[in-house]
């Protein structure tokens, strides 16, 4: 259904154009090809977000937009009849979306690549692939596949300089957590791999320092043979490593205290005193209220837990999806529950909540932080908790997470 | 640590139910039908399925008792029957996930499956090698791994190749196999009474509309219910079929079907199937989901959807040759499995796309297990 000609083709009275409202707004569906002199882009550009906008060609990619970009995988909804089609989407700070990258299958995080606009999206796990794409209007990179015996777990990181990307993995035939490295100057060929030091890695997180990353190793071990079942739920082990980017050498590593090793950490985001906060996920319930999030430092001993009311806790089931710092607090939310919490980094004081059913993505927007949910809401809660206006985008269903991307 | 209420989804790939702020309803639900529902259900669904299943597995314990004190033919055969028993037992709550069978990991003790390759295999070699008595006192094989509790213990004892009467009888270790049986046995039996009191206990609270492990109302109860049944349809299409059928006939792997040696992947599921068409339908003269559809055409027709597409989904997989680790290699047979696994994905597309709106449950999308 591309149309092939300028902006105006693009205009209501194309049938091509889906006429639907994107965000309450009349905002046709561009697809760029003679869009931008001539050249093919693979993403969808939106108006900007206004109906003239698209008749006068005046579409802003992100290039064009003042401020960040927001980034975050998305299915569109379903459908009766109609298979979900997955991508990625970049949104302005107030949501409004500026472009689309389809993407070959549902996708799991996204990392900007320091230094070019150029973001890199996870499949997610078990993922057999990860992609690029351009920050600047969507066009989509290659697709990189997973070793036979490898399967990508949703998240990585570049180095300090863009010239290296770091993905997490399974060594499956080792059960071991590992690290693909590969070289985003060479059309990010795989250079080679160097252990998490724990299991069933997560998220990864290349540290401030620019030398260490960080990885929420969740602790348990799954098989592509029978995808996304868990097989060691009665033994499994969940840390936090650090290991040293240049050597794969193991830094430091903790775990949760004894009585809380249910608890899988899982995702992880960076503080201003050089350490993580990091959210988990109860594996193995014993009927307990027990904390979901809390925060390390590499040298520092044992893990810092956050305290939270009952009936928070209680309403997020044991299970956070997603965790976003601005570097002196830390939100976590929890789908499940329908709620984001937020914390005080230092102390780990309790800051407050918002209800967002099915709310996942989340990332600081400088004001506190932008949220996303599967029900295709997209809402800024403030560094207190409070809930700004709501946008709608009801035919995306976000995914779990949200990026920032400062040009 | 205070306790908290455990809903128990987080297993396999699953849609959550979320509380969606209301536009115009199509059928807003009451909270005195939805304590109505659930009370009945954990009456004529719940209970009496869980019932069966401690008698199913208290018969079983008692049948291996007898066997390790006296080792035949007959009482092997026996055995193997009464296991059969457990496992259609099993298979039959199965799709009762939320709440008691999430405690304490009693669904991966009463059968871990699927299995981590090799793992399973070398706990059960490494306890028939020190054959160790103080794993027979009672309780001691509840603190074992999961793998060695249940059903997956007992499927290797009994139903390896080239198990027979033999192999329990003539020496200590091979006596040691029939009463470790006999006692994973009695341990299943243990499991399955804690998750049968489990419900028993959740019958009042749920009558009285007061918040209970399955959700802080009424509302959010039947949606817990509705998310798990859900999960359950996810976990028969991916787990028990498009994982031993594989991508292509050269790609399919036999190894990962659930109950493997005891060749009973396609009667699994087809209990699966007719406990959940019993929980949507009510069994019994109890009610189902459909009691709480309103009293439209639309409603009719969606009773209608969800009895028909059940009943071809039992049918298909009922009239697939087995065993199932045979079937996916078989051209013919394959054939068969993939026209099942077709008609239960239609069948779940009609909960999904037919009943839940109807009773006003959105299905969120962000997921439960483990991103």
């Amino acid at each position: 259904m591309a149309s092939k000609g300028s902006a105006s083709n693009g205009s209501a009275s194309n049938g091509s154009v889906d006429r639907r409202n994107v965000l309450g707004l009349a905002a046709g569906r561009v697809f760029g090809s003679s869009f931008f002199g001539g050249r093919f882009f693979g993403g969808r550009i939106f108006g900007g977000g206004s109906l003239l906008a698209v008749l006068t060609g005046r579409a802003s990619a992100a290039g064009a937009a003042a401020g960040p970009i927001y980034l975050n995988a998305y299915a569109t909804a379903a459908e009766k009849g109609r298979e979900p089609g997955f991508g990625v989407a970049a949104l302005d700070g107030s949501g409004t979306p500026l472009f689309t990258t389809a993407t070959p299958g549902r996708a799991h995080a996204i990392v900007p690549r320091p230094g070019k606009p150029e973001a890199v999206v996870f499949a997610r796990r078990p993922g057999r692939w990860f992609q690029t794409l351009s920050l600047e209007d969507g066009a989509a990179g290659p697709v990189v596949r997973a070793p036979d015996d490898r399967r990508f777990t949703g998240h990585g990181d570049y180095s300090a300089d863009g010239r290296l990307l770091y993905v997490a993995e399974d060594d499956v035939p080792r059960e071991e957590g590992a690290i693909g490295i590969y070289d985003a100057t060479d059309g990010y060929r795989r250079l080679g791999a160097m252990p998490t030091h724990g299991l069933g890695p997560h998220e990864l997180v290349l540290m401030r320092d620019g030398t260490t990353l960080a990885v929420a190793n969740g602790g348990v071990i799954t098989h592509p043979d029978t995808g996304r079942a868990k097989l060691n739920l009665d033994s499994m082990d969940s840390s936090l490593t650090y290991v040293e980017a240049a050597t794969g050498k193991l830094l430091d590593k903790v775990r949760l205290p004894e009585e809380h090793a249910n608890l899988g950490i899982r995702h992880i985001a960076l503080l201003d005193d050089g350490g993580v906060a990091f959210g988990v996920q109860d594996e193995r319930p014993i009927g307990m209220l027990q904390p979901l999030t809390g925060a390390h430092r590499p040298g520092s001993g044992a893990v810092r837990l956050f305290e939270a009311p009952e009936e928070v806790l209680s309403r997020m089931q044991g299970y956070i999806g997603s965790v976003a710092s601005d570097g002196t607090t830390v939100a976590a939310s929890s789908p499940m529950g329908g709620v984001i919490g937020l914390w005080d980094a230092a102390g780990g004081a309790w800051l407050g909540s918002t209800a967002l059913p099915d709310g996942c993505g989340l990332a600081p927007n400088g004001e506190g932080y932008l949220a996303t949910s599967g029900l295709g809401v997209i809402e800024p809660v403030s560094a207190s908790a409070a809930a700004g206006r709501e946008r709608r985008a009801p035919e995306y269903r976000w995914d779990n997470h949200l990026t920032r991307w400062v040009a | 640590m205070r306790r908290r209420i455990v809903l128990g989804l987080m297993s396999a790939a699953a849609a959550v139910v979320a509380l969606f702020p209301r536009g115009p309803a199509l059928a807003a639900r009451q909270a005195d039908k939805d304590t109505a529902f659930l009370a009945g259900m954990v009456r004529t669904h719940a209970l009496p399925r869980f019932d069966a299943l401690v008698t199913a597995a208290t018969a079983y314990a008692d049948t291996l008792d007898r066997f390790a004190a006296n080792p035949t033919a007959a009482g092997l055969d026996e055995g193997r029957s009464a296991h059969i028993a457990v496992t259609d037992a099993w298979a039959a709550v199965q799709h009762l996930r939320p709440g008691p069978l999430t405690m304490n990991l009693r669904a991966d003790r009463i059968s871990f499956w699927p299995e981590r390759p090799g793992v399973v295999q070398r706990q059960i070699g490494q306890i028939l090698r020190d054959h160790d008595p103080k794993l027979l006192q009672p309780e001691a094989l509840a603190r074992q791994s999961a793998a060695v509790q249940g059903l997956t213990v007992l499927e290797r004892l009994l139903f390896d190749d080239a198990v027979t009467v033999d192999s329990f009888a003539g020496s200590d270790a091979k006596l040691y196999r029939a009463k470790l049986a006999a006692a994973a046995a009695r341990n299943i039996a243990h499991i399955a009474t804690e998750a049968r009191d489990g419900w028993k206990e959740l019958e009042g609270p749920l009558a009285a509309g007061r918040e209970t492990v399955l959700g802080p109302t009424p509302t959010e109860a039947v949606n817990t219910l509705f998310s798990s049944a859900i999960t359950a349809m996810q976990v028969i299409v991916d787990q028990k079929l498009m994982a031993p059928l594989g991508t292509s006939i050269e790609d399919a792997k036999p190894l990962v079907v659930e109950a493997l040696r005891s060749r009973r992947g396609l009667p699994n599921i087809a209990q699966n199937l007719k406990g959940l068409r019993a929980l949507l339908m009510g069994e019994h003269g109890g009610p189902g989901f459909i009691s709480l559809l309103p009293e439209s055409e639309d409603g009719a027709t969606a009773k209608q959807a969800i009895d028909e597409s059940f009943a071809a989904a039992i049918g298909a997989i009922e009239a697939v040759p087995g065993p199932l680790d045979k079937a996916v290699s078989d051209p013919a047979a394959r054939k068969k499995t993939e026209s099942a696994l077709r008609l239960i994905k239609a069948a779940r597309v009609e909960m999904l796309g037919t009943l839940a709106p109807l009773l006003d449950i959105t299905l969120g999308f962000n997921e439960l297990d483990g991103d």
